[in-house]
């Protein structure tokens, strides 16, 4: 095809791509079922992973959870086991690439191939850069950003296979824009933005249209992973208060049962990402320094050191399994 | 008052030639010249092979005035390349030191940067440069390049940023540079891992440089330039390479210098690329595919030849 028709046909396509988003709009398109899938949540432990898994398993999927915390995700997989669903549960820590190869392993033995990838751990040092342990940056980066990899090289191959599946990431809206004294956080976060973006590509770039991709960036959400982080009160009170954990989840499982590339929770935020690509940086800077939101994580430095000084275990630190791939789910799928 | 300019320039066939500057904005500790043409500041860069390691320093011997001391500091992997560039700096009419350090490798950032204080001075430009690439989809990348750009690419920023941010804080005087790419913010098929690296390391310079809104005298630029023509990339075809042709090394260093002389934060080269980012917020992602897919993007790293 010669080049010129090769424009008309990209700019019908272009069009159509409109068209079809404003119809999408306009008629919501009906949501897919997963009834079947096999669907792996990491961080399932609390917050919005454990929420996720309900979802999953209201929908009628199997639920595979991952979390370095055994308690709590055993917790989650008795709760869902109640209402019925079909749980397996694995001691995982997903910042170490032999146990998440490990666990995967197992996890195609014993309950099958997944289906669904919902990358949804996330940890966050807590403090800004020049007070923040190396080690704590390491791990910010290995469980927001590197675990990102090796859980898509475990699941997505078979995935491809059988050209089906759907890899959830659950990044942040500060992995579209940031704020101060977040560095490890902000890093890890645009990193898997960036992953998921060129993960996505890679899977169009071969055509495997059956495996779809969802990236979820979230605002402030009151799970307490952030508590303590205030923007103006004036903004904070009318326009952007921290999400409710129940009502993100709500609209990442829309977005993903719809085969959506992106969802920003609240729509705000999209507003927010045109304008740093439009606005330059001095201009940008001041906008947030309006909407107090340049310097909106200090306070959760504060309330984070006080927590410690109280004798607060330290987040994120929790024992790490001495065996890897230690399995504590023990429901049969069948 | 004697200036210094102490920049290190990691190794690479573009290794670094730092020359005497011209007129740049006056980071004095407790005052400076209006005109800016005294440059007290020690500038480090850190690069391997590709661009701006080398030409980052070549452009500015066209300095006119003051020739004050400059004193270029190089970190790299490979000596040789290090000892060369540090040759061709000196002949530019720059004092240069050059030390050996794998930027991944923190305990060695840390050690080099004690070294570097204690030989050269406290550094007050630094210039994060270091940069590699595996360039394979994910599927097809070995699991230790792929660390390996990540510890590179981003962990090596904070390990330079926590050697020697401090004293930049402490003298209320400084320059960080970033240079990070236009893939940061346009990801594309076939480098995943340097996307994702390159995304990280301008999350990081942002928050980086909304945090240092309340030190004035310690700035940031993040320069994120398209393709260049170095040997990082060679072999990467652009469908239109007659539109968007790739940068010659020397102009991006050239323009990274003028933008730390004019405190701007957020570079992008052409200027044209800041339009890619405008469009991919504005159009459905579908559209922003068929775009991609027209231009070749979807094949351009398929040529990729990987530097070992």
């Amino acid at each position: 095809m010669n080049i010129a028709a090769e424009l008309v046909l990209v700019a019908f396509r272009v069009v159509m791509a409109f068209v079809q988003a404003a119809l999408r709009w306009v008629f919501k398109p009906p949501e897919k079922s997963v009834a079947g899938e096999v669907c792996l949540v990491t961080g399932a432990g609390g917050g919005l992973g454990r929420l996720f898994a309900r979802e999953f398993a209201e929908r009628g999927a199997s639920l595979v959870l991952w979390d370095i915390n055994e308690v709590a995700n055993e917790a989650t997989a008795e709760a869902l086991r109640a209402s019925g669903a079909r749980v397996r549960a694995y001691t995982c820590d997903i910042s170490r690439r032999a146990d998440v190869y490990c666990t995967a392993e197992r996890v195609r033995a014993e309950v099958g191939e997944v289906t669904v990838l919902v990358n949804n751990a996330g940890v966050v040092a807590g403090r800004p850069l020049l007070d923040c342990p190396d080690e704590l940056i390491e791990r910010s980066m290995a469980v927001n950003c590197h675990a990102h990899f090796w859980m898509v090289k475990a699941f997505l191959p078979h995935m491809l296979e059988n050209n089906h599946g759907h890899v959830v990431t659950v990044a942040s809206s500060l992995g579209l824009f940031s704020t101060a004294g977040i560095e490890d956080y902000c890093a890890s976060k645009y990193g898997a933005v960036g992953f998921h973006e060129s993960l996505s590509h890679e899977i169009k770039a071969i055509g495997k249209d059956g495996v779809n991709t969802t990236l979820i960036c979230p605002y402030l959400v009151n799970t307490g992973m952030f508590r303590g982080c205030r923007i103006r009160k004036e903004i904070e009170t009318y326009l952007l208060s921290p999400l409710e954990p129940q009502y993100c989840v709500h609209e990442a499982m829309h977005a993903v049962l719809t085969n959506r590339s992106m969802i920003c929770t609240p729509r705000l935020m999209y507003l927010v990402v045109f304008m740093k690509s439009i606005l330059p940086w001095d201009a940008v800077v001041c906008i947030y320094r309006f909407l107090g939101a340049d310097k909106c994580m200090y306070p959760f430095f504060a309330e984070h050191r006080r927590g410690l000084n109280n004798n607060q275990k330290e987040p994120w630190t929790d024992a790490l399994p001495t065996n890897p791939c230690v399995d504590h789910g023990n429901a049969d799928l069948d | 008052m004697m200036t210094k300019v102490v920049a290190a320039a990691t190794t690479g066939e573009t290794a670094a030639r730092l020359g005497p500057t011209t007129s740049c904005s006056s980071r004095v500790a407790g005052g400076g010249s209006a005109d800016g043409s005294h440059w007290s500041s020690l500038a480090r860069v850190l690069g391997r092979c590709s661009f701006s390691g080398q030409d980052l320093i070549a452009p500015n011997n066209n300095h006119k005035g003051h020739q004050d001391g400059r004193e270029v500091v190089l970190w790299g992997r490979t000596e040789e390349t290090l000892r060369t560039t540090c040759a061709e700096v000196r002949q530019a009419g720059s004092d240069c030191w050059y030390f050996v350090c794998d930027v991944a490798d923190r305990h060695a950032v840390y050690r080099q940067a004690q070294v570097t204080r204690q030989k050269v001075g406290e550094v007050t430009v630094l210039v994060n440069n270091a940069g590699v690439v595996a360039g394979h989809s994910l599927l097809n990348i070995d699991d230790e390049a792929l660390l390996s750009t990540e510890h590179v690419n981003v962990l090596g920023h904070f390990w330079t940023l926590k050697a020697f941010l401090p004293s930049m804080l402490s003298c209320g005087h400084g320059h960080v540079v970033c240079v990070s790419s236009v893939l940061a913010l346009t990801a594309l098929p076939g480098a995943i891992d340097y996307c994702t690296s390159k995304a990280a390391a301008f999350g990081l310079m942002e928050s980086l440089s909304l945090g240092l809104e309340s030190t004035p005298g310690v700035r940031t630029t993040t320069v994120l330039p398209y393709l260049t023509d170095t040997d990082m990339f060679r072999g990467v075809k652009p469908r239109f390479s007659w539109l968007f042709p790739p940068l010659h090394a020397e102009l991006v260093a050239r323009r990274t210098v003028e933008a730390v002389k004019r405190d701007e934060a957020v570079v992008f080269m052409p200027r044209s690329m800041v339009l890619l980012v405008l469009m991919k917020s504005l159009l459905p992602q579908a559209a922003v595919d068929e775009i991609y897919r027209f231009m070749g993007n979807y094949t351009c790293m398929n040529s990729l030849h990987v530097q070992s």
